[in-house]
């Protein structure tokens, strides 16, 4: 494969303008990921130091194998909900090595409202178990939640992707012979309690752990039985009596490093094989992407120039350079491993969903895994497109990306709008994994195309009123509009309500892909097969 | 008086390969008794000739002087060299090799009887108008004896009348536990030296260990070889002496030597020993025991007088004469030595055990060792395994040289105090020159081993050497190896 | 982290990373071999003598001698966990037993010597490290035990 020519001058104006804002975007998304990482109530530290508990994450450092990464998932997750009281959902949820293996970890943060779910936790928890149902990923489960959020139980309990599906997720999973193991460090009351137990193995603390369906307080007003935490559902009983728990644990350092022998002892199972070669560091640094991606939303910029700073050697091999060139397709490694990239330089138009259609198909019969570059604001519109028949054209790329056995991944890397969306493997489309930059947007159109619709709507009315405006007061309504709808397409918003898998640095993107090529191998892949394509 | 040219040595360690050295160079022959678990001592190496002893304890076997007298003269050997510790200073040995023909290397029996009793030592050189310290005795009145000794006042120090090395010795600060440490310290005195009496001192605080190496003739002539200042101890024991004493000048000096020669020759010393003193901050210095026998850290006062003191000792018993004057004993430099144990300072100095996987002694130093590479530590003797001895032109260099030594010498299968004893070498009071014997109690910060510098170095070998650690990281995923500790 | 290493008896928690092919690695990332009598950990070079007996690897280095001992996690912190306790009369230092106090069954006091050894010429008390009952003695007069072997223990009382 060849490399890819740079055409970035980097003492350019523009490179050197889109640089400091994009680092200035990146120290901003750093400090909003330690303050929902590190920044908790005195209150709730002394808590937790009182009672003798690690803090959520000095638990997952403790648990993941000596100098390996840790890929986090969705940290901002309820970042805008809840008056920003709920940090992370209260959740810690990623990808890494315990005892030699794969695992996704999921970990309640008792620093967070005693480890409460609220409704977004629910989600985040559910989409945990689905990856880890989609990628076979073994799962370790860290539990110290106080239960489910009483006030907003209407949205995290009755509803089909609800607190249920956590329990019926953990079911799938053992059913298809992914190990999960859950380390009991607080209660786990209620439906907390189901969690050690549909688990394969269960740890348990001693002193502070404890498993029981009502807690003390509840067993006394419904039957009058006075009984202790130790005695109703602590590592002692559970061990030697009721067989809930596996393995009772004298501290949580003890728990973590039996919960690591557990993993280190589980047959290592095969992966699925793929085009691999031993790994390069791209020859273009990554770092450059921050004068690449343009500080003004709607200017266009060459995806090439992006994927020259993710792959492996700065290598691709264009596929159809010369047709459709607003979709960029073609292949390359990431780590090693070979990918099909589908990247925007542009609108969809009926040749490049054609292209994009028929690279997909050859990516699912290479086994080849698909990874979509968004920067998407939709299909072509007009009468001599809608003539071409662009709407069956976006239809056989909607078929294909959603009838693709092999992995996908997807980036938001500026813009996922419309349609666009769709044909690039939105959040919809059962991509594996799927993550935005931090300055990308996501809706159903740009900002300025539903301003101008949205306060459209509002001048006629207002002219059918007899009133003539002004551009001041024109400007006046639709300013608003824009602003407010900048704010909810922002990836703070998309990723606060789990609309991705996270928001990710630059920089971080290439090892954040790798593991998650790495770790989407543990599941096999199907047969090829599509539903009808319209011709 | 008696030629000879076979000297058996009755010792073990590094004392006896320290010995049989001398004696080969000499020029005579080099016999050496030994105990069967001790095959791979250098000293074995160095001998002509060696005869196994047994007993019911290694231990045990040194003490039997019947069986070394008989090995002797089956072996030929025509003096018989006890080095320290064992039969040294036991008047009876001397006297039956004596009586068995050979030559006891070492004072006559009676002299050696009057400065093992540590009493009647006392009141020799009290009554001749030397220095001693407030004492009770309990041969004067064992019924009366605690009593006097409370009468005393704290703090008192509590000895065996027949000890020597600090065996039995115990400090009471605290008069209520008298009863319970003098219980003890007879016991000790009976196991040890198998005579349980006792006698107590005011025990003078912070006091300087000073001692003057004697050596006497059997013609009358008596020198000192200058002093030497054994302060750092612990339980009571020596581990690092030099000479000269940093506390002296050549006026003091010259009152101690004096001291100590005056009462070498009012025993009717002869052979090497030593007068022991304690002397308190204000420079006033008292008897406190002497020493019929060559010292364990006989090569400080070697190394500033340029003389082998153990060829002296066979010289002067085969009734030579010293062959020079006071005038003639010169010294330069100063000398340190350390004593190597194996002992955990970080568990109260506890001894330790263990196989001498590797050893190798550093250069610049004098290296004394009693254990080689192969051998083994084991509990049935002393915890002491050799001695380094520098010497430099000044205290200073003398330090610096100590520490490098120290430093340099290798030795692993067995803790030791080598990296305590760096740590007190560095200690700014030692540095100095401000010793006493209860500075290493003082310092007890120094005991702990502080987090090695190379503490990373050591974890990274240990986790190279563990097929443990090995396989757990060899079980990671290679994409994620490579990606280390990283972090979103 | 893997496991622990003792050095000169204190732990350190530690794990190796990287791997055979790539090299091995401390958990920050430094780089880590041995070259010989040369160990490397990142830029900084250590000359080292190592010595291996059993499970115990001594090595002289920076001028010190040092002993390592590796342990597993999860023994080491189950142990770590359970020996607060404070009922195990443990053996200081290799030696045999000269006196033995007290008999099973009897009523000790804290600081009561329970037993008395001897060691390289030194004789040590044992003492109870807590008032309790004598549960067990596992040594009588002139029986010889290893360093840390168990010599008694207490129970009931816990104090």
């Amino acid at each position: 494969m060849r490399r890819i020519e740079t055409r970035i001058d980097p003492r350019s104006a523009d490179f050197v303008a889109n640089g400091a804002a994009n680092r200035a975007i990146a120290a901003d998304l750093a400090e909003r990921q330690r303050a929902a990482r590190h920044d908790r109530p005195q209150r709730d530290r002394d808590r937790l130091a009182r009672q003798g508990k690690m803090f959520v994450r000095d638990r997952i450092e403790a648990l993941l194998d000596p100098g390996t990464p840790f890929l986090e998932l969705s940290t901002l997750a309820a970042n805008r909900a809840y008056g920003g009281d709920v940090p992370g959902a209260g959740q810690v949820s990623g990808i890494g090595i315990v005892g030699g293996k794969e695992v996704i970890i999921h970990a309640d943060d008792a620093s967070v409202k005693g480890g409460a779910w609220y409704p977004l936790s629910v989600k985040k928890i559910v989409r945990t178990l689905d990856i880890a149902i989609e990628n076979r990923l073994p799962v370790i489960h860290l539990c110290d939640s106080a239960g489910g959020f009483l006030p907003l139980q209407a949205d995290l309990f009755p509803d089909r992707q609800h607190a249920g599906r956590i329990f019926r997720n953990q079911s799938i999973l053992s059913k298809m012979g992914v190990p999960q193991v859950a380390l009991v460090l607080g209660h786990c009351t209620a439906g907390g309690a189901y969690i050690p137990a549909l688990s394969d193995y269960s740890v348990i603390v001693k002193g502070t752990g404890a498993i029981f369906l009502g807690g003390p307080p509840l067993v006394k007003a419904a039957t009058g039985e006075v009984v202790s935490v130790e005695d109703l559902g602590g590592a002692a009983m559970h061990t030697s009596v009721s067989g809930v728990a596996d393995y009772p644990a004298a501290s949580e350092a003890h728990g973590i490093a039996i919960t690591r022998e557990i993993m280190a002892a589980l047959s290592p199972r095969p992966k699925t094989v793929i085009d691999w070669q031993p790994s390069e560091p791209p020859h273009y640094d990554p770092d450059e992407l921050y004068g690449i991606v343009p500080r003004e939303h709607r200017s266009q910029f060459d995806m090439r120039e992006v994927i020259a700073r993710l792959v492996d050697g700065s290598r691709f091999h264009d596929y159809q350079p010369a047709f459709g060139p607003t979709l960029v397709c073609g292949f390359a490694r990431i780590h090693g491993y070979k990918v099909g990239i589908l990247a925007n330089n542009g609108v969809l138009f009926s040749d490049s969903a054609l292209k994009g259609t028929h690279f997909i198909q050859l990516c699912d019969k290479d086994r080849t895994p698909l990874l979509f570059l968004q920067n998407i604001t939709g299909f072509m519109v007009g009468q001599a497109y809608e003539r071409g028949g662009i709407t069956k054209d976006g239809a056989k790329m909607i078929m294909a990306v959603s009838g693709a056995s092999v992995p996908k991944f997807t980036l938001n890397a500026n813009a996922s709008f419309g349609a666009g969306t769709y044909g690039m493997s939105g959040r919809a489309f059962d991509s594996r994994f799927l993550f935005s930059w931090p300055q990308s947007q996501v809706g159903v159109m740009g900002a300025e195309q539903a301003a101008d619709v949205l306060s459209e709507v509002k001048i006629r009315q207002l002219q059918r009123e007899g009133r003539t405006l002004s551009a001041e007061e024109i400007a006046a309504i639709r300013d608003p509009v824009i602003a407010d709808y900048r704010d909810q397409a922002s990836a703070w918003h998309a990723t606060s309500e789990l609309w991705d898998d996270g928001v990710l640095g630059l920089t971080d993107t290439r090892n954040a892909l790798g593991m998650c090529i790495s770790a989407a191998l543990n599941a096999p892949i199907p047969e090829p097969g599509y539903g009808v394509f319209r011709m | 008086m008696s030629g000879f040219d076979a000297v058996l040595v009755a010792n073990r360690g590094e004392i006896a390969a320290r010995i049989l050295r001398s004696v080969r160079a000499m020029g005579l022959r080099a016999l050496l008794v030994a105990h069967a678990d001790d095959v791979a001592a250098p000293a074995l190496a160095l001998a002509d000739d060696v005869r196994f002893l047994t007993g019911p304890t290694p231990v045990a076997a040194f003490l039997d002087g019947a069986q070394i007298i008989a090995a002797a003269r089956d072996m030929g050997a025509g003096a018989i060299h006890p080095g320290y510790g064992f039969l040294a200073e036991n008047a009876d040995f001397a006297a039956a090799v004596a009586a068995a023909g050979l030559v006891f290397i070492g004072p006559p029996p009676q002299v050696i009887r009057l400065m093992g009793d540590k009493v009647r030592a006392r009141n020799f050189v009290a009554a001749r108008g030397f220095p001693v310290a407030p004492s009770a005795i309990e041969d004067d009145d064992p019924a009366g004896f605690a009593d006097a000794a409370r009468a005393l006042g704290p703090p008192l120090l509590i000895k065996p009348s027949a000890g020597g090395g600090g065996k039995g010795m115990r400090i009471v600060r605290d008069l209520g536990l008298l009863d319970e440490e003098l219980a003890r310290a007879r016991s000790e005195g009976l196991r040890y030296f198998g005579d349980g009496r006792l006698f107590v001192e005011r025990y003078v605080e912070r006091p300087r260990h000073i001692e003057v190496q004697v050596l006497g003739d059997a013609h009358g002539g008596v020198v000192h070889l200058f002093e030497r200042e054994c302060s750092l101890q612990r339980r009571f024991q020596k581990v690092v002496e030099e000479a000269p004493s940093p506390a002296l000048d050549d006026k003091a000096r010259a009152r101690i030597c004096d001291a100590a020669v005056g009462i070498a020759a009012a025993a009717g010393y002869q052979n090497a020993g030593t007068v022991e003193f304690i002397m308190g901050a204000d420079g006033a210095f008292y008897f406190l025991e002497m020493n019929t026998r060559l010292q364990v850290e006989h090569p400080v006062t070697e190394a500033i007088t340029g003389r082998d003191l153990v060829a002296d000792q066979i010289r002067i018993a085969r009734g030579e004469p010293l062959g020079f004057a006071q005038a003639d004993v010169t010294r330069s430099g100063h000398a340190i030595e350390l004593r190597i144990c194996a002992e955990a300072p970080g568990r109260d100095f506890a001894p330790t055990t263990g196989p001498v996987l590797h050893l190798a002694l550093p250069a610049g130093a004098r290296s004394d060792m009693g254990v080689a590479q192969g051998g083994a530590v084991t509990p049935a003797y002393d915890s002491l395994l050799g001695k380094l001895i520098v010497h430099a032109a000044t205290r200073a260099e003398a330090l610096a040289a100590a520490d490098a030594a120290l430093a340099g010498l290798v030795l692993l299968g067995v803790e030791t105090n080598i990296a305590w004893l760096r740590r007190l070498l560095a200690d700014p009071d030692v540095v100095a020159g401000r010793l006493h014997t209860g500075l290493i109690g003082d310092r007890a910060d120094l005991l702990a081993e502080p987090e090695p510098v190379a503490r990373d170095a050591l974890l990274a070998l240990a986790l190279l050497h563990s097929a443990e650690a090995r396989r757990a990281a060899d079980a990671v995923p290679a994409l994620n190896a490579a990606m280390g500790g990283w972090r979103t | 982290m893997t496991g622990f290493v003792l050095i000169d008896g204190v732990a350190h928690p530690a794990g190796l990373a990287g791997n055979a092919t790539l090299g091995y690695r401390l958990a920050d990332g430094r780089a880590i071999r041995l070259e010989g009598d040369l160990l490397w950990v990142g830029d900084a070079r250590w000359p080292v003598i190592v010595a291996r007996d059993g499970d115990t690897l001594w090595a002289h280095i920076d001028g010190a001698a040092h002993r390592l001992e590796w342990r597993d996690a999860v023994g080491h912190l189950a142990e770590a966990a359970g020996a607060s306790g404070g009922d195990a009369m443990r053996a200081p230092m290799p030696g045999s037993v000269i006196a033995v106090n007290v008999a099973v069954g009897d009523v000790v006091a804290a600081g009561d010597v329970v037993l008395v050894i001897e060691s390289m010429k030194l004789e040590t008390a044992i003492r109870a490290p807590r008032a309790g009952v004598v549960a067990t003695l596992a040594y009588g007069v002139g029986a010889v035990f290893d360093r840390d072997a168990l010599l008694a223990t207490l129970e009931g009382e816990a104090g």
